[in-house]
């Protein structure tokens, strides 16, 4: 058996201290930065400029660190998932914006950032808050773990009920980065990174608009013009097969109740609410539309719910409603900031007040 | 729990080690509680259907062998088969006969509608089912004395390694190991470790790579694609299939031989036989002798003892249809294969056609068989038998046009006919694995990678591993994805 155990070891030991030395060292979505990329990036942010090759990091730690920085409350605010991240100032047409949208985002991403905002004491004066049918959905996400405390913090502001399961995810985090040191599919992903390092150092490109993968100075991000024709076909197909296999399996009126609390805490602090239906690309719309019986019900709850809480409805899901087509996608569910431009405009319900 | 799993890459050494630390006497109660927590990963609650099955084949059993008339073995036998099947039926066919009967109804006009049952289909009930059969009719025809042992007898249908898809075993070969004493043995954990990466590589660097193609043509509506994108998949298809299920046979018998236990081969390079009748002896052999041995030949025997092979192809490969899904387009390609089985039968002594073959190139045979095979997996893959017809008139349609776009060079156009939607690298991936599956098969002459890699120098050997490894890694899709023959 020690004959055995050591040509395992013989065998793995050097695979694994390469694919770990590889993960810790080039590491493309800053797991181990410390924290580093993350300041970097919100010192560029907080100066009011821009970047150019902003990479995968911790978003939620990125946005906690710039609401910390700025001086000033902002006046208006986005939150939702990736896809409202592209929404920017210009095209709220507000001055003092900040897009709070994290990619995949669910309720308790909007509880712990509404709670960052309070105990920092920089709530806006209006919310736009996505309504993306996912958000109402159980979520599988845990990102939101990395700003927990907030989350706790919210929680009691909003007088919504404690998780016992959340307990569970404490060593989030730690697992976390465990995972990633040894994962084959990091690894994969770090030598594509370290292939293409140029176009992945973070740049503070001042007040020019990035031309690659960027963060803007109000928190929204840009997505290059080549983005649009890589891998678009790659993932509308992949998300088709997606959609039709796990996309809104379930609709649980619990979360409907917790998005109701929180926007009866945003009433009960005099902020004015949007809630956004974002479309989602035309062929995915067609199968969601036709295939799933859920979509229907989540369309209508949302519409429902936007009347009964007297919060003004904007956007659709629909594309043909906009009039969109398909090259304002980047995949089935983004669209690009046209796209957004002329959704926004759609009142889907117009609030009394 | 999924064998390309890192929850496996824990559970599969911890067990093991422990095993062997566990004194003879209780390694049946550890390896028992393993295969608990292995299937209980997937559906908890259908570990119940499970327990069901064991009871009852347990006491059956028993009961069978303490009977001294014929006439009531029988009708013990008959009452746990019809229990097995029962289940089977219930969980498997009774939603597809009710869909047919509420279609004919429909049809008819006629009043009334059969209920659908909103029942899943449990993990592996297909496997362990005709696995708990095969005891059964051994112990009646007095072939095995029935294991008064529960635990062992639970273990001869949980084992974790072969618990969701095989290989089916016969109790002759795996009970008697069980009781065993096994001790650590290092060449059989050697064995057991090449044909766990080997499997491993065939599932995750193979499979689930020309899954990324065949899934996208099959995810579409059936007008969506036609030519060159159907035939990448009609080829793509029965490479990830094999990758995929004996990747799955493979990592099985190696996690059994590990601890010292011989499960059956399941394939023997069935990738490389010249007709079709070498493809079915070295194709899921422990499904098609399961057939043979407990359908056709009783059928045989008792009722048609004059018919030729002809009637034994038609019941095992329509059977193995049946079997694999509660659809028509497995029953289709059960009786597609059949067909051709009983063609190829019927011609090879014939002498026009032996002159043909005699002349054919090894290679050329292969792919004329694999041709027809091919196209027989058209009606597996597809979820619906129009949609599968469609597949097969589309796939002809637009090629020249196509071959000109590609041509063109320009990169939407090769994307979505060539690659599929997936990117250049997976494409020359896909291919450049099929070609050294093929090349690899090829050695192993009708054996698998472990009778063939210990022929070479220690060097080779070390070299190979370290490949082997390197290759996993680096070109490994490590998306969490199932094995094909889990939804049977």
């Amino acid at each position: 058996m020690k004959k055995f155990f050591l040509n395992t070891f013989y065998l793995i030991i050097p695979f694994a201290l390469i694919i770990a030395f590889v993960n810790i060292s080039v590491d493309p979505a800053n797991f181990f930065s410390n924290e580093k990329y993350e300041t970097e990036a919100a010192a560029i942010v907080l100066k009011g400029n821009n970047i150019e090759n902003f990479n995968t990091c911790d978003e939620r730690i990125l946005l906690q660190k710039i609401i910390l920085g700025i001086k000033v409350a902002p006046e208006t605010i986005v939150i939702g998932t990736s896809r409202s991240l592209e929404i920017s100032g210009d095209i709220i047409e507000k001055k003092n914006f900040l897009n709070c949208s994290v990619s995949h985002a669910n309720l308790n991403d909007f509880i712990a950032i509404l709670g960052m905002l309070d105990s920092l004491k920089k709530l806006p004066k209006e919310i736009y808050i996505e309504s993306s049918p996912t958000l109402i959905n159980p979520s599988t996400t845990d990102e939101w773990l990395s700003i927990y405390e907030f989350y706790e913090y919210g929680l009691s502001k909003m007088n919504i009920e404690y998780d016992s399961k959340v307990k569970n995810s404490f060593y989030y985090l730690a697992i976390q980065q465990l995972n990633a040191i040894f994962s084959f599919a990091y690894f994969q992903k770090s030598i594509t990174f370290l292939k293409k390092k140029k176009e992945n150092t973070i740049l503070d490109i001042g007040k020019n608009i990035p031309k690659n993968f960027g963060k803007m100075y109000d928190g929204s991000i840009t997505y290059p013009s080549s983005y649009m024709n890589s891998d678009t076909l790659k993932a509308i197909a992949d998300a088709e097969v997606y959609i039709k296999k796990s996309f809104l399996n379930e609709f649980d009126y619990k979360y409907l109740n917790i998005l109701k609390k929180i926007i009866d805490y945003l009433k009960n602090n005099n902020i004015k609410i949007y809630m956004l239906n974002l479309p989602i690309q035309q062929d995915c719309y067609k199968i969601i539309a036709k295939e799933n019986k859920l979509f229907g019900e989540i369309k209508n709850g949302t519409d429902e719910f936007a009347k009964k809480e007297n919060v003004t409805l904007l956007g659709t899901f629909n594309p043909f409603e906009a009039n969109l087509n398909r090259s304002q996608f980047y995949d089935p569910l983004h669209c690009n900031k046209e796209a957004l431009k002329s959704v926004l405009k759609i009142v889907q319900y117009q609030a009394k007040n | 729990m999924l064998f390309n799993s890192v929850e496996f890459a824990f559970f599969f050494p911890i067990v093991t080690v422990l095993f062997f630390l566990t004194p003879h006497k209780l390694r049946w109660l550890l390896l028992l509680m393993a295969s608990c927590v292995f299937y209980m990963y997937f559906q908890p609650i259908y570990i119940l259907v499970l327990a069901l099955i064991i009871v009852i084949d347990y006491i059956v059993g028993i009961q069978i062998e303490k009977q001294e008339s014929k006439k009531k073995k029988q009708a013990i036998l008959i009452f746990s088969i019809l229990a097995n099947l029962g289940v089977l039926f219930i969980f498997k066919y009774f939603n597809f006969l009710a869909h047919n009967i509420n279609y004919a109804i429909d049809v008819l006009k006629v009043e009334g509608r059969v209920p659908i049952l909103n029942v899943l289909l449990p993990i592996g009930l297909s496997f362990h089912t005709l696995q708990a059969m095969s005891y059964t009719i051994e112990v009646s025809r007095g072939k095995f004395k029935a294991e008064k042992h529960f635990g062992i007898y639970a273990l001869y249908v949980m084992f974790y390694p072969q618990l969701v898809a095989g290989p089916i075993e016969r109790p002759q070969n795996i009970i008697p190991q069980f009781h065993e004493k096994k001790y650590f043995n290092y060449h059989n954990a050697k064995i057991g470790m090449i044909l766990i990466a080997w499997g491993l590589i065939k599932k995750v660097v193979i499979a689930d790579r020309l899954g990324g193609f065949v899934n996208q043509v099959h995810s579409m509506p059936s007008d969506y694609y036609t030519g060159i994108p159907l035939i990448i998949s009609y080829i793509a298809f029965p490479f990830q299939i094999y990758c995929d299920f004996s990747g799955y046979s493979d990592i099985a018998i190696g996690c059994a031989k590990v601890m010292g236990y011989d499960l059956m081969a399941n394939f023997k390079t069935p990738i490389l036989q010249k007709n079709i009748n070498k493809f079915w002896a070295t194709w899921h052999i422990s499904l098609t002798s399961w057939f043979r041995d407990y359908a056709y030949l009783p059928i045989r025997k008792k009722w048609f003892p004059k018919t030729g092979i002809w009637l034994s192809i038609f019941v095992v490969l329509v059977l193995s249809g049946i079997w694999h899904g509660a659809d028509w387009t497995y029953i289709i390609w059960g009786l597609m294969n059949a067909i051709l089985v009983i063609i190829y039968n019927s011609l090879k002594h014939k002498k026009y056609f032996t002159a043909i073959t005699n002349r054919m190139n090894t290679w050329v045979s292969i792919c004329v068989t694999y041709a027809f095979i091919f196209y027989t997996l058209i009606f597996f893959r597809s979820s619906s038998v129009i949609k599968a017809f469609q597949f097969s008139i589309n796939m002809f349609k637009n090629i020249g046009s196509q071959i000109q776009l590609i041509l063109k060079n320009e990169h939407s156009e090769r994307l979505n006919l060539l690659y599929i939607k997936q990117s250049f690298l997976d494409f020359t991936l896909g291919i450049l694995s099929i070609i050294l599956l093929i090349y690899f098969e090829s050695k192993f002459k009708n054996n698998n990678i472990d009778s063939w890699i210990f022929t070479k120098s220690k060097r080779f050997r070390w070299t190979f591993y370290y490949s082997l490894l390197a290759i996993f890694i680096v070109f490994g899709v490590f998306k969490k994805s199932e094995f094909i023959y889990f939804q049977f």
